[in-house]
């Protein structure tokens, strides 16, 4: 990623001086003298440039001032050339990148220490920490010598004395440059120095704010940086728009940065800054940790979630520039990693894997590892979000956010879809409840609605999470259900809202639960990841046995809306089956193996809206799973299996069945019944059906559209009989049969395992 | 458990001591006076800390440890076999029930705590160790076993400054003279937390340092006393 320095700066080169004798810009550079040791204890004096103006206007005619020996003038461009470096504690050397470099023409007097440095122009050094500027109009020969600072006219850093001079170090000087000459200046900087150090301060904070300025697209207000900080800590003042950075090496002895190098330190109270700027903080500031719940630790909820939320912006915020700008910093110890790295802190503290994560939104720690797995692309358990740099940008600095409650809010309006994602992240980081559980998940049907049970925390011991509500979402995540406030960790749902969840179109449902923290100010509500898929109760499971001696069964269920049953049926018998419904609901049947492989299905091959399958298998025990076939309507059917016999040439479908011929001669067959249908006509309205058969025979006449039960009452829509015909023969009387409905009719033996043969069906 | 807490509670009763105070809002009792509730406390214990000028729009940069060392000396020169001070140590107290603070102390799973002093040299900008002394190892659940010994005080003015740390329990320790190597160089007085199964695992480290200066036999610290938090 390019640095766009050119927002900061059109050109290289902003104001030339020299023959011209005209200062077009001074305002933005030292406006005071600065002294430092250097050139073996000569004074170095640099004259403000709006200071030196007659000095310069002297020049204009090419006059010598060099004072010291005189020497024929030309004009001309001069070339200079720069390289900067700094080198870490390490001993590495990194590019200076970013910073101010003024190049001066330094006037010296015969026999006298003292120097004036007069600026000539300004440029900022690139990525690489080089420079590459004309001079034009130069008054050669010039003592060329190049004043490298530690930052920029935007932030910079300065020393902590009462004139708060800009930190600089010079290059060599490069005397008697002749027109039309190249100059070549290096300066490499190492940690020895106060000077040194506040270069690699610079670096910190250019960092943070060349990424502010590539989120936001202008640059950010000025900041300086005072250097050694007085006080006990780093911090930012907003009314001096000072970062004040200690002087310290690291405590822990162990494997930590020194202040100065602290680059998370240091663009974290570059963050604050960026916080007043965007109104994103609230803070009353004070002693915080990582690992506290600030609400608790001030007593006061407002102030610790403010704090908090403001603290932990300006740690993600400097890591995620850092990201950024990784390319650049990767060699950079303590710098692009995970790792929050103080000079005051006893061990790095990676914010990918915060250790204590039971202090929820008021906990600097918690909210830091939640916002980073926000940010970054890792794929972790809780963790599949992955916004990037500017995306996460806008989230958390948007619309004057100043709690991690806002934030979330914020980002659930914004992120619909991740509500539920970033939930897991939010429950192992306390601020939402854990998961919630059904603790009657064996005992759940139709009639018992589940309880569900969760752990409130919130991060707070003074300010837990008391407030919560249950959603409840379909199979495709889509909101069923959201309970009322519930005051209490467990809650069964009503029956009506049980039904709610029965009759939506989803096999499976799954819970949330949003949780809000009431004292003192509200907070949350933060939404838990949806729980593991829960599949909805089939009514009964039933088991039951279709026996060889069957000639035909049946069984009546009434359902919810969105309920199911399933059929644990065994079959005694090898033979094909019917499985089929009856009734006026509309109903589907799928079969399935006892591995839960679907076998067969089907929705509206029987009467009616009735389902209807030909079963030609011969597994001995099925799942016959029947429902509505629309889950948010409740309904009755029947469900009737015959077992039958392929060779019958019988049709798929309900209408195809076969109709029976008055006196024809059929045969059964072992461990079979016979079926046919009969269509009721204008003429065939009352009807007596008899049975003329070499056997003790036995008969049924269906009405499909009927969910009553089988009974010796001809009156009744579905009957049987056994002798009404005498001499163990069937008959059944059927009267007022309404015209063109097809009826159902099974015909057998009345041990179909024992008996079987010919007979005749008569109707009259 | 609930007993332990119990035995715990009071003892702390009995110690006089008022929990909970960090930033010392709710005040205290147990021998204290409204001016100063910890008025009670022998004075080694406390750590009084400079407080800048309250300023309402600083934002306080440096996130703390939430662990404090300090050492404190009635003299900073020393007979290079006799380097004997006062440590203490102790962590962020918070809440005023002891079960409360027990779950939530970052210490709580913590299996043991070793107390050692490690001796330093400069390099460049940088620094060596050159020696260890092993105090001791407490084991056990320490946080457990030693909760009213473990906690410090964070006492905060109403800007939220920290102005005190007050202790309760401290380590007199003679640093051995072999640690004395350099003729500057310092020693670092650390409490340490190794994983239960792995040493080199810390889970929290704090400490605090002792810059010193080597004149023949004579050790001279450059402070009498100090606190790192
Ligand atoms: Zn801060």
């Amino acid at each position: 990623m390019k640095i766009k320095r050119s927002l900061l700066f059109l050109s290289g080169i902003i104001f030339f001086l020299c023959c011209v004798g005209i200062i077009i810009s001074v305002t933005s550079l030292d406006g005071t003298r600065s002294y430092a040791q250097t050139d073996a204890g000569a004074t170095v004096q640099t004259v403000a440039p709006d200071k030196i103006s007659s000095v310069k206007s002297a020049k204009a005619d090419c006059v010598d001032l060099s004072g010291a020996e005189s020497q024929s003038s030309t004009v001309g461009s001069i070339f200079v050339h720069g390289a900067l470096s700094w080198i870490d504690d390490d001993g590495i050397a990194h590019p200076l990148r970013g910073v101010k470099v003024i190049i001066n023409n330094r006037e010296s007097y015969n026999n006298s220490p003292v120097y004036i440095d007069h600026p000539v122009v300004m440029c900022i050094a690139d990525d690489n920490g080089k420079f590459s500027v004309e001079i034009d109009n130069a008054c050669g020969p010039l003592n060329i010598v190049a004043r490298v600072y530690a930052g920029d006219d935007n932030v910079i850093v300065k020393r902590s004395n009462s004139t708060k001079d800009e930190y600089f170090v010079n290059s060599d000087v490069h005397e008697n440059v002749m027109v039309g000459e190249h100059v070549y200046l290096t300066v490499s900087e190492n940690m020895n120095s106060e000077e040194g150090q506040a270069l690699q301060i610079s670096q910190a904070l250019l960092t943070a704010r060349d990424f502010v300025a590539e989120m936001t697209g202008s640059q950010p207000a000025s900041v300086y940086a005072s250097y050694p900080g007085l006080g006990s800590n780093c911090n930012y003042s907003r009314s001096r728009r000072e970062i004040s950075i200690l002087k310290m090496n690291a405590i822990s002895t162990g494997n930590l940065p020194n202040s100065y190098a602290s680059w998370d330190v240091i663009m974290h109270e570059y963050g604050h800054h960026i916080e007043y700027e965007l109104g994103i903080i609230e803070s009353v500031g004070g002693t915080h940790c990582f690992d506290e719940n600030d609400a608790d630790v001030l007593g006061n909820k407002l102030n610790g979630i403010q704090l908090s939320w403001s603290e932990a912006w300006a740690t993600v915020f400097g890591l995620v520039a850092q990201n950024y700008y990784g390319n650049y910093l990767k060699d950079i110890r303590y710098v692009n990693d995970t790792y929050y790295d103080s000079y005051k802190f006893s061990k790095r503290y990676d914010i990918e894997n915060v250790a204590q994560r039971i202090y929820g939104e008021a906990g600097e720690g918690c909210i830091c590892a939640v916002l980073w797995d926000l940010f970054d692309g890792g794929v972790e358990k809780n963790d599949t979000i992955e916004l990037g740099y500017q995306a996460f940008w806008n989230v958390t600095t948007s619309n004057g956010i100043k709690t991690f409650s806002e934030f979330i809010n914020q980002f659930y309006s914004l992120y619909p879809e991740y509500v539920n994602a970033v939930g897991a992240n939010l429950t192992y980081y306390s601020m939402a409840s854990t998961l919630p559980e059904i603790n009657n998940v064996k005992d759940i049907s139709i009639s018992t609605a589940p309880t569900f049970s969760w752990v409130a925390q919130g991060g707070s011991a003074r300010f837990p999470n008391d407030r919560f509500n249950l959603v409840i979402y379909d199979d495709s995540g889509s909101e069923i259900l959201r309970t009322g406030d519930i005051n209490t960790t467990a809650y069964t749902l009503t029956q009506n809202e049980w039904n709610k969840v029965l009759i939506a179109n989803s096999q499976c449902f799954t819970a949330s639960v949003v949780s809000y923290s009431t004292k003192s100010v509200l907070t949350g509500g933060y939404y838990t990841d949806r729980c593991e898929k829960i599949y909805k109760p089939t009514q009964i499971n039933k088991s039951w046995t279709i026996k060889k001696t069957d000639r035909y069964n049946e069984d009546i269920i009434s359902l919810s809306a969105g309920q199911f049953i399933d059929y644990r049926t065994t079959f005694e018998a090898g033979e094909q089956k019917i499985i089929q419904t009856f009734g006026v609901a509309d109903t589907c049947i799928f079969v399935y193996d006892t591995d839960g492989r679907l076998m067969s299905y089907d929705y509206n091959s029987g009467y009616g809206a009735n389902a209807y399958i030909f079963l030609d298998i011969n597994p001995k025990t099925v799942i016959v799973r029947v429902r509505l076939e629309n889950n948010r309507i409740g309904g009755t059917f029947k469900l009737a299996i015959v077992n039958v016999r392929e060779d019958y040439d019988i049709g798929c479908e309900y209408g195809n069945l076969n109709y029976f011929y008055d006196g024809e001669q059929y045969s059964t067959y072992k461990d079979c019944v016979n079926v046919y249908t009969f269509v009721a006509t204008e003429y065939r309205r009352n009807i007596t059906l008899t049975v003329d058969a070499d056997f003790d025979s036995y008969l049924y006449f269906i009405d499909p559209r009927s969910t009553d039960s089988i009974s010796s009452d001809y009156n009744r829509p579905c009957v049987f009989n056994d002798d009404g015909a005498g001499n163990l023969q069937a008959k059944i009387v059927k009267k007022n049969l309404t015209v063109g409905v097809t009826y159902f009719v099974v015909v057998g033996p009345y041990n179909p395992s024992t008996q079987s043969g010919h007979f005749s069906l008569n109707i009259s | 458990m609930k007993k332990l807490i119990g035995i715990m509670l009071t003892l702390l009763m009995s110690l006089g001591f008022v929990f909970c105070m960090a930033c010392g809002q709710n005040g205290g009792t147990g021998g204290g006076t409204a001016d100063d509730p910890y008025a009670h406390i022998p004075a080694e214990y406390r750590f009084k800390l400079p407080v800048e000028e309250y300023e309402p729009d600083r934002v306080c940069g440096d996130t703390s440890t939430g662990e404090a060392c300090a050492y404190r000396s009635s003299k900073t020169e020393f007979d290079k076999n006799d380097v004997t001070l006062s440590f203490y140590f102790g962590t962020y107290f918070v809440y005023d029930d002891a079960q409360t603070q027990l779950e939530r102390s970052p210490f709580r799973d913590y299996p043991f705590l070793d107390l050692y002093c490690k001796a330093y040299k400069p390099v460049g900008t940088l620094f060596e160790q050159t020696g260890e002394h092993f105090i001791k190892r407490n084991n056990g659940r320490y946080i457990s076993e030693h909760y009213d010994k473990y906690k410090a005080i964070f006492v905060c003015n109403s800007h939220w400054q920290l102005t005190e740390i007050i202790f309760n329990t401290k380590e007199v320790i003679k640093i051995p003279a072999e640690l004395f190597t350099e003729s500057e160089g310092f020693i670092s007085f650390q409490i340490r937390a190794p994983h239960l199964l792995d040493e080199n695992n810390i889970q929290t480290f704090n400490s605090v340092i002792i810059n010193y200066r080597l004149e023949e036999d004579k050790v001279i610290i450059q402070d009498d006393m100090k606190i790192q938090y």
